[in-house]
């Protein structure tokens, strides 16, 4: 077990507490952007360095700004901190969201305890991907020629994404 | 505890504070911070799961579900400002139209 | 016994039916409304059905008459119930006892038709009281024919439907619709005796099919089977039939039932409704002879009611009322023969009953016709020159009821009183009330003719103006029956006399026979060490006796109280009839009203209701709870979702049951 992962994991974790209990919203999207580092990280130290850089330019670079652009144009203040009133409700998400902890966590172990040594190892094993040429070519290789349609679909998606972005933001001319 | 459990159990934490925080923040946008945090945590579990299986297939599909995540971005901020001009605020219990 | 089948009883029933539908339905739709049907066709038509039922009556009794020992004609019509061990088809019957009845019925019923329509010619709504008539007639040879018991019960509530028309037919009246309500209520007192009866039976025999009955209560097995609950079944079955016929305690509706037409109550209350009691008891001998308490029962009780009303009799002003009481003492005798087991002798009597009641009924709306609707006979007096035939037949009317020798009332009466001592079950004390009933049946008859006919005339004078005899349509019934009454008699000629009369036999006691068997009455009683012929001899000269003293000491005076001034708190009571009415009231009415009261203002204001709306309440706050999870926020309805995921998860990984 590695320790870098360790702390990677424990920093993200609890930028993701933060995160839900923040009352400014600037604070919450920066912690967003935390955790998203984070997670670039842990995807470079397992040696999924194509994952690794897509999550930085995209999700940390592209969609966080998006974000914090939203919330500097909406001029969002303080929201007040409504858990105050409802302590019942916030206790009782919490106590459900360790249910769903638990349950996963539940079915973590019956799989890694039971069940591991019934899948059979695949064909990529890091010293072929090394052999190979490396994770980037590995992957792209894959994508362009195994999976070209979902590429030419995830684009096509994309630019519907943009149109549609753009119908609805438009202000009406009435 | 491996990495790979280790891992899996981050991913596991994270999708439980996405969960809580797209149920129990108030503004819309917190709203749609938390469905981020949510589709980054099955991305951590997907790829952690075929890195340690020895398959490509779970990387690749982290590829495209980044970019879905991208776009549905895209339009979610889209709906957020058209919401703040029906009802103006963005405040979800504004929007309780259909009370009953 | 052989059984022909044949369509004719079906006919004979199906006959009035159609007349009550030409008349209750085709006319008034054809014109319109009730009132608008001529009084001359509605009562043709009746007349004409009621008259086809007698005819083919008379073709059914002569192909009785030529059968052998016990024939009946026998009209299955449909299956109306079969299941669980519960077999009643729609049998129709006609054998010698039904048949009798039904010419009593048919006939009688025919003559009073005819004599409505001219009673009923300025009434308003003719055409639906001849309906109602038809319809009665239909009920009445329904009871009589009716193969089995649930057939005979639908008959006879059919007949107490009618009554209960026919009594509140001018119903605008309240007085008259309430008499009306009456005796429907009190009639309904009396059949769930009657239905508790069938329902025993049937527990105990499982057949209600009368010929059945009979078949089986011959063998000893069934007898030693049934003897420990037949004496219940007797008497639920006798309730029946005092409520049907007047016995006490429920007589009290057919006084009040005079309120209806006159010849309603003639044939009604004189000649067939009051019947049907007596007619079930003949009918269910073999039943009613394994049970000597019953039997008992039945003859105190008859005789008790005849000697009771025969002393209001005394008292009453009204003409209708008089006879009425005298009908209530008539069928106390008819019970009172039944009850010592003389079960012939009661249908004997039933049928000259029929005759000289009818008479009498018929005869008295001739009177209050000719009076213009006065029906006080305090009011009335010296009527015998202005109305011959009517007087002349009601005088033959009179002698017959009175039991004067060779009338049929003598043969008939003579007869009971001769078997209360004679036959086994008789009891002596009973002889001594039915003498005194029939001495105060010929005192109370004396006085009735005398108010009316004879003595000073104490009319009003507009009705002294109007007066007039009726007209042929009405005197024809009375001559007919007068002839009955006067000749009608010499059916049941008994062996004593008959040796005399050139061995005329006992016809009725012949043509009965292996239905309602005959009892043999020894000439010497059993009880009493008397001969027949002094008994019968005894009862002539009281009789005559009686009668013209009724006539002649009522010629001056109106009242008993007139005669001997101490007789005043007497005549008060028996005026009032014993204040039974009253006493009902309190004992009965009043108790019942109190509850039906608490019922509607308690029980079905707050427990009912509020259990009702309680439960509409309940359920629209069960609906507001529901109502309050619709918040319409979508972050409240994510929790519930993650909340029940989670729990169909834990559900589904049998972590929770």
């Amino acid at each position: 077990m590695s320790p870098v992962i360790i702390v990677l994991a424990a920093i993200s974790a609890v930028l993701a507490i933060t995160m839900l209990v923040a009352k400014n919203p600037i604070t919450s999207a920066l912690c967003l952007l935390g955790v998203l580092l984070m997670t670039a990280g842990i995807y470079g130290l397992i040696g999924e360095h194509l994952i690794a850089t897509i999550q930085l330019v995209v999700y940390a670079g592209a969609i966080m700004v998006l974000f914090i652009f939203s919330i500097m144009l909406l001029n969002l203040n303080k929201e007040s901190s409504e858990f105050k009133d409802k302590p019942g409700i916030f206790f009782g998400a919490v106590t459900m969201g360790m249910g769903v902890f638990g349950v996963i966590a539940f079915a973590l172990n019956e799989h890694f305890l039971k069940h591991r040594q019934d899948i059979p190892t695949g064909e990529f094993t890091s010293e072929k991907v090394i052999a190979l040429g490396g994770n980037s070519k590995v992957l792209s290789h894959a994508l362009f020629s195994q999976f070209y349609i979902s590429f030419e679909v995830i684009s096509l998606a994309l630019l519907i994404a943009i149109v549609g972005a753009v119908v609805l933001a438009k202000r009406k001319f009435d | 505890m491996t990495n790979d459990v280790l891992i899996q159990l981050l991913a596991a934490f994270l999708f439980t504070v996405g969960m809580l925080v797209v149920l129990l923040r108030r503004d819309t946008i917190m709203v749609l911070m938390g469905i981020e945090l949510l589709l980054n945590a099955a991305n951590i579990s997907l790829v952690a799961f075929s890195k340690s299986g020895g398959m490509i297939d779970g990387q690749l599909q982290v590829f495209f579900i980044i970019t879905v995540a991208a776009a549905e971005s895209a339009i979610g901020l889209s709906i957020l400002v058209n919401l703040y001009r029906n009802f103006g605020s963005i405040q979800t219990q504004s929007a309780t139209t259909l009370k009953g | 016994m052989e059984t022909t089948y044949s369509s004719l009883p079906l006919l004979i029933l199906i006959s009035p039916l159609i007349g009550f539908f030409i008349n209750g339905v085709v006319y008034p739709l054809k014109l319109k409304g009730f009132a608008k049907t001529d009084p001359n066709t509605a009562g043709g038509t009746a007349t004409f059905f009621i008259g086809l039922s007698f005819i083919m009556a008379c073709i059914a009794f002569s192909k009785l008459a030529g059968g052998g020992d016990n024939p009946s004609l026998t009209s299955y019509c449909f299956e109306w119930f079969n299941f669980g061990g519960l077999n009643i088809p729609f049998e129709l019957r006609i054998d010698k006892l039904s048949g009798t009845l039904v010419m009593i019925i048919t006939g009688i019923g025919t003559l009073i038709h005819m004599y409505s329509t001219s009673y009923m010619h300025d009434e308003e709504c003719v055409g639906r009281y001849f309906s109602y008539l038809n319809l009665f007639c239909f009920n009445m040879l329904l009871l009589v024919m009716g193969n089995n018991l649930p057939l005979l019960f639908f008959g006879w509530e059919g007949v107490g439907l009618c009554s209960y028309l026919l009594i509140g037919f001018w119903y605008t009246d309240t007085e008259k619709a309430n008499a009306g309500k009456k005796a429907f209520v009190v009639n309904r007192v009396g059949d769930l005796g009657f239905l508790v009866g069938m329902f025993l039976l049937f527990r105990e025999l499982g057949t209600l099919n009368l010929p059945e009955i009979n078949t089986l209560l011959a063998n000893p097995e069934v007898v030693t089977r049934i003897l420990p609950s037949v004496t219940l079944i007797c008497l639920s079955l006798f309730v029946g039939a005092t409520g049907k016929s007047a016995q006490i305690p429920l007589y009290v509706w057919l006084p009040d039932a005079m309120s209806g037409p006159t010849p309603v109550s003639a044939l009604i209350h004189a000649a067939t409704m009051v019947t049907a009691g007596v007619y079930m008891i003949a009918r269910l001998n073999p039943l009613f002879e394994l049970s000597p308490i019953a039997l008992s029962v039945i003859a105190h009780t008859g005789a008790v009611t005849a000697l009771f009303a025969g002393s209001i009799a005394i008292a009453q002003t009204d003409i209708k009322k008089v006879l009425a009481y005298s009908t209530v003492s008539q069928l106390g005798f008819m019970f009172l023969a039944c009850g010592v087991g003389a079960y012939q002798t009661a249908v004997f009597h039933l049928m000259t009953h029929a005759f000289f009641k009818a008479l009498l009924f018929l005869g008295s709306g001739s009177v209050i016709h000719a009076c213009s609707g006065e029906q006080d006979m305090t009011k009335m007096g010296g009527l015998k020159k202005y109305l011959p035939h009517t007087h002349i037949t009601m005088l033959i009317g009179s002698l017959a009821i009175s039991g004067i020798p060779f009338f049929s009332g003598f043969f008939s009466k003579d007869e009971i009183l001769y078997s209360t001592i004679a036959l086994p079950n008789g009891v002596s004390y009973l002889f001594i009330i039915g003498v005194l009933t029939a001495m105060l049946t010929a005192f109370y008859t004396g006085r009735m003719m005398s108010l009316t006919f004879y003595g000073s005339e104490r009319l009003s004078h507009d009705v002294k103006h109007h007066l007039h005899e009726s007209p042929a349509l009405m005197t024809f019934p009375l001559y007919v029956l007068a002839g009955l009454a006067a000749f009608g008699g010499f059916l049941g000629v008994p062996h004593l006399l008959g040796n005399f009369m050139g061995h005329m036999p006992h016809f009725l006691s012949h043509w009965l026979s292996p239905l309602v068997p005959a009892k043999e009455l020894p000439l010497v009683a059993v009880k009493l060490p008397l001969h027949e012929g002094v008994v019968m001899a005894g009862s002539s000269v009281i009789a005559v006796v009686s009668f013209f003293a009724g006539i002649a000491v009522f010629k001056k005076i109106q009242f008993i109280s007139d005669a001997f001034k101490g007789l005043a708190p007497l005549q008060k009571l028996l005026s009032n009839k014993y204040f039974i009415d009253e006493i009902y009231s309190v004992i009965v009415v009043g108790p019942i009203k109190k509850i039906s009261v608490f019922s509607g203002e308690f029980i079905d204001k707050y427990i009912v209701d509020g259990a009702v709306n309680g439960l509409g309440r309940g359920i629209r706050s069960l609906g507001g709870t529901f109502r309050a999870l619709q918040t319409g926020d979508i972050q409240s309805y994510g929790l519930l979702m993650l909340g029940g995921v989670l729990l169909a998860v834990l559900f589904i990984f049998k972590a929770l049951v």
